[in-house]
């Protein structure tokens, strides 16, 4: 219900912007999407493992077994060349989408 | 998108790795989260508490993501999988039969094909092969036109706009003076023109070079093979010196082993050496140098511009000749064309019957999936009463097939493994690139895609027979069930009908094949080749011309032989009694001097070659030691030569003038008729002979002819001393005639034996399908005939009824067949022997063999049928 996938493919875009900036587990995604958000963006983990593994399905992620910080175990996602090349695509696929939203949400002033 | 596949595939197959892995992760996440709350100052039960919550239900999660992955097609699929193949193991008896029948099919036309293309399919080993042609102005198989030069095109590379360039080759034997003696060894003369035109790239050293040809050109480059064999492979034959014809050429090259210009021939050239060193060797009797011409086309000409431009130009060219000369037209082929021409009407014969058997075996199939669907009906339309989407139904029939397809495929490729190898072994006759060919990927897709065709065509008849009714139908017995019957079997009797038709023209031409066979071994040779030797000297060309000379050349190695104990009687002929040398000359007979002249073949013989060679005298007298230097010069003719000329008169006492060179003609006296004999193989077309006394027209290979118990070669050692001991230096080759009579049946043999083959495979598959109708009439109609016995029909008449019925089926398609069966016997016509394509004898013999294998078919269910026990079938309803 409502959270980062309002507009269908917002969800798996974040994951990719955040693994951009370096492999990360399924955890350090779910937060730093939310610290960078600034607490706004919740990601539920019923809705990243679902959003994570089709990704991977894709193609556009690649995981592998690595250690935490607290030296645990744990599975690391890196973004592929073909991952990257989506971000690329779908940012200003996202602008486009949201500047369309708030025209219609907002329309011109005096109107 | 195939990426995707094969990751959805490789996650799929991990399975428990994935569930587990999974878990771990989600495990992880809850625990991070855990101590997270406790760092917000949570206490460890209530952090606890509260990350179990935020999770969720991890099951959801668990199975959430699993979905996205979008297994569901690869779980169904291996549902079906695993269906099928049990399918498959509880009806073992069709499975085994099913895949056997598509390994017959896969297996015999995969080794059909890998042969095919081996020889015919496969590229020259040339850059860009199919722009090399070769340039025709002399058919010298023609021996009745007269030996004018050809144009020399040698030089003219530059006049033709449609070739980048022109190379010539030509064949001889030379002389090898080796430490062991004197060697015979086959030479091919090319030039640096076409090394470079065919692409040429020496496996070691160089290739020839215009230096080396404005130098005077004493240069060699061995063949791969004779580099191995000869030379052992050593790097340091480069550079080392050949005695060749007395003379030192200098090895400058190793060709690649796949390497070859003279496809033609059997006997592959053993070096190449340059043509302007050979152009005094390579000439006929008249001294006019024969080559052939090899050019590359221009990019952007077609064939048929280079053709025109090459026809102007020779046209011009003949105009300034003398005007008494006649030649054929010239031609521009592909070298392709020219290389494998005799090789491919006969290799694609053997591919259509490959074919047909293929499809007999496609109908075959077709039939037991008919069989098994129609058992399969009540099974399939419970299915379909209880939900089973039809196209989910037919998509695990689908997979069935895939399944029987692959196993049948595997099997299959085992077979054409061992049928293709066993060809290779079997094969004693020259078929070009056939003896190192192997298996290969392409092999491998053609058997791929010979599986899944048998596999298709054979599972799509089904689909066409059973009648796309409400399925419920199929769950009753009654009419409408037994409608489904109905349409099933006019399909199988459809099937028997084409698999007759098809193996009618395997069985024509089989049967053909086997009476030209026959014929070709009851031939008479016109002498006796049991245990005929031949040992002959190559001729050094200093005494070429030199009559006193030649004649003691020829006494003194006829006497060394006779020396050898075991050898006696020893005569002497021109070569080798077959596949020898043709002494090709113009006659005139009486005043007749119609242009261009007849030829006849003139061998100049001892006079006891006759009692040596056992040939019969049929008329007049042999030749005689009389008859020599000073007497008056005579012949004896052979049959063809006396039907020919003389056909109602006795042609002793006549005489003819024969071509002596150079426009003079010797007139010699007709003394005698002796029979007809084959100079090669018992089917080419052969001059009229003329045997001479060697005294009167000297012999230029003189060959020693002796008859030996047993063992010819045991005697070869000596005979090479005592020759060796003459002094004559040459180069000698052994003969064993009745080998080189045995290739003139090893290629009929082998297409006759394989034909037969098919043949015999085709009829017993035709006759199993036949088989099967029959038995499932008879089955089926149990009622019906228990009902006819009972009320009096006598059991011979049923067994008659179902008989007739079976041959009838069998007949239909004989008669369907005939058109078929007549094309086929057309396209080999070129292999028979002796038989017309309508021998009548033949196709009376086929006739009787369909119908008792239609009778053998038939003739089991019939018993069965005619002994039914009229109570008991009928209570069976």
């Amino acid at each position: 219900m409502g959270g980062p996938d309002l507009i269908p493919g917002t969800l798996e875009a974040l994951i990719l912007r955040t693994v951009a900036g370096g492999p990360r587990h399924g955890f350090g995604i779910a937060q730093d999407i939310r610290q960078t958000s600034g607490d706004v963006l919740i990601v539920e983990e019923g809705s990243l493992y679902p959003a994570l593994q089709r990704l991977l399905r894709k193609g556009d992620l690649v995981a592998e077994w690595g250690q935490s910080d607290n030296n645990r175990r744990a599975r690391f996602y890196r973004l592929t060349p073909a991952g990257r090349k989506r971000l690329k695509q779908e940012i200003p696929e996202l602008e486009r989408m949201v500047e369309a939203i708030f025209r219609v949400l907002r329309p011109a002033e005096g109107a | 998108m195939f990426a995707e596949w094969l990751r959805q595939l490789r996650t799929y197959l991990s399975g428990h790795n994935f569930d587990r892995e999974l878990e771990e992760e989600i495990e992880f996440h809850r625990d991070m989260r855990e101590q997270e709350l406790l760092e917000q100052g949570l206490s460890p039960a209530e952090a606890k508490r509260q990350a179990g919550i935020a999770f969720g239900g991890v099951l959801a999660a668990r199975e959430a993501s699993r979905d996205s992955w979008g297994f569901a097609w690869l779980d169904s699929l291996g549902q079906d999988l695993r269906y099928g193949l049990r399918q498959l193991n509880r009806n073992r008896g069709f499975a085994a039969t099913a895949i056997l029948t598509i390994a017959l099919g896969v297996g015999a036309s995969a080794a059909i094909f890998t042969l095919v293309n081996a020889v015919l399919l496969r590229p020259l080993p040339y850059p860009e092969p199919d722009r090399i042609v070769v340039l025709n102005q002399d058919l010298h198989a023609d021996y009745r036109l007269p030996r004018t030069p050809d144009l020399d095109l040698h030089h003219m590379k530059n006049e033709f706009h449609s070739f980048t360039d022109i190379g010539s080759r030509g064949r001889s034997g030379a002389h090898w003076r080796t430490p062991e003696g004197m060697q015979s060894v086959m030479a091919l003369h090319v030039d640096s023109a076409l090394l470079g035109l065919l692409g040429f790239q020496p496996a070691l050293g160089r290739s020839f070079t215009t230096q080396d040809e404005q130098e005077g050109g004493n240069v060699v480059i061995l063949t791969y093979a004779t580099w191995l064999s000869r030379f052992g492979g050593d790097p340091a034959a480069i550079g080392s010196t050949m005695i060749l014809s007395d003379e030192p050429f200098t090895i400058v090259g190793v060709a690649p082993p796949e390497f070859r210009v003279d496809w033609e021939f059997p006997f592959p050239a053993e070096i190449y050496t340059l043509v302007s060193r050979y152009a005094g060797y390579h000439t006929n009797n008249e001294g006019l140098n024969r080559w052939g011409y090899v050019a590359r086309l221009r990019p952007g000409v077609s064939l048929e511009e280079a053709r025109i431009e090459f026809e102007t130009v020779y046209a011009a060219w003949l105009a300034d000749q003398p005007s008494e000369w006649l030649r054929p037209a010239p031609e521009v082929r592909l070298l392709a064309d020219e290389a494998f021409e005799y090789f491919r009407p006969k290799l694609w014969t053997l591919a259509g019957a490959g074919a047909l058997v293929f499809l007999i075996v496609c109908a075959n199939l077709a039939g037991l999936l008919l069989a098994r669907g129609l058992a399969r009906r009540k099974e399939i339309g419970l299915r379909a009463s209880l939900g089973a989407a039809r196209s989910r139904i037919a998509r695990q029939l689908g997979v069935e097939s895939a399944l029987l397809a692959l196993f049948g495929g595997a099997v299959g490729l085992l077979l054409c493994f061992w049928a293709f190898y066993g060809l290779q072994s079997a094969l004693h006759f020259y078929l070009p690139r056939f003896e190192a060919a192997t298996v290969d990927p392409q092999t491998l897709i053609f058997a791929a895609a010979a599986a899944v065709s048998c596999a298709a065509l054979g599972g799509i008849t089904p689909l066409l027979a059973r009648s796309f009714s409400a399925p419920w139908h199929s769950l009753r017995s009654d009419s409408a069930g037994t409608n489904a019957l109905h349409k099933g079997r006019r399909t199988a009797d459809l099937l028997v009908v084409v698999q007759f038709a098809l193996s009618l023209a395997l069985v024509v031409g089989a049967g053909l094949l086997t009476r030209s066979f026959w014929n070709l071994i009851e031939t008479d040779w016109g002498f006796d080749g049991d245990g005929l030797v031949a040992v002959s000297l190559q001729e050094l060309p200093d005494v070429r011309g030199n009559v006193q000379a030649l004649n003691n050349l020829a006494d003194g190695f006829a006497a060394q032989v006779a020396s050898v104990p075991g050898t006696s009687p020893v005569s002497l002929g021109s070569g080798p009694p077959v596949r020898g040398f043709v002494g090709a000359r113009d006659v005139i007979i009486g005043d007749n001097r119609e242009e261009p002249l007849p030829r006849i073949d003139l061998q100049p013989v001892a006079a006891n070659y006759f009692e040596v060679m056992r040939i019969p005298i049929l008329r007049g007298r042999p030749l005689l030691e009389s008859d020599r230097e000073g007497s008056p010069v005579v012949a004896v003719i052979d049959e063809a030569f006396a039907n020919r000329n003389w056909p109602d008169v006795d042609p002793i006492g006549k005489s003819f003038a024969v071509g002596a060179g150079e426009g003079d003609f010797q007139s010699a006296e007709i003394v005698g008729v002796a029979r007809h004999t084959f100079r090669n193989t018992l089917q080419q077309t052969v001059l009229p002979i003329a045997y001479v006394s060697y005294r009167q027209f000297p012999i230029h290979n003189p060959t020693a002819i002796f008859r030996v118990g047993q063992d010819p070669e045991a005697l070869f050692p000596a005979i090479r001393r005592a020759t060796a001991e003459f002094g004559a230096d040459q180069p000698i080759r052994f003969w064993t005639v009745s080998e080189q009579m045995d290739y003139s049946y090893a290629e009929p043999r082998f297409y006759m034996a394989l034909l037969s083959a098919f043949a015999l495979l085709a009829l017993a598959l035709a006759a199993v399908g036949l088989y099967g109708v029959v038995a499932y009439s008879v089955r089926a109609r149990t009622a019906e005939i228990g009902l006819r016995l009972a009320v009096g029909a006598a059991p011979a008449q049923i067994l008659r009824l179902v008989l007739s019925r079976g041959i009838r089926l069998a007949a239909i398609g004989v008669v369907l067949g005939a058109a078929l069966a007549w094309a086929g016997v057309r396209s080999i016509e070129g292999l028979l022997f002796g038989v017309g394509a309508a021998d009548p004898l033949t196709i009376a013999a086929v006739c009787l063999l369909l119908f008792a294998t239609s009778l053998l078919a038939c003739w089991v269910p019939a018993r069965r049928a005619a002994s039914i026990e009229p109570v008991s079938a009928l209570r069976q309803e």
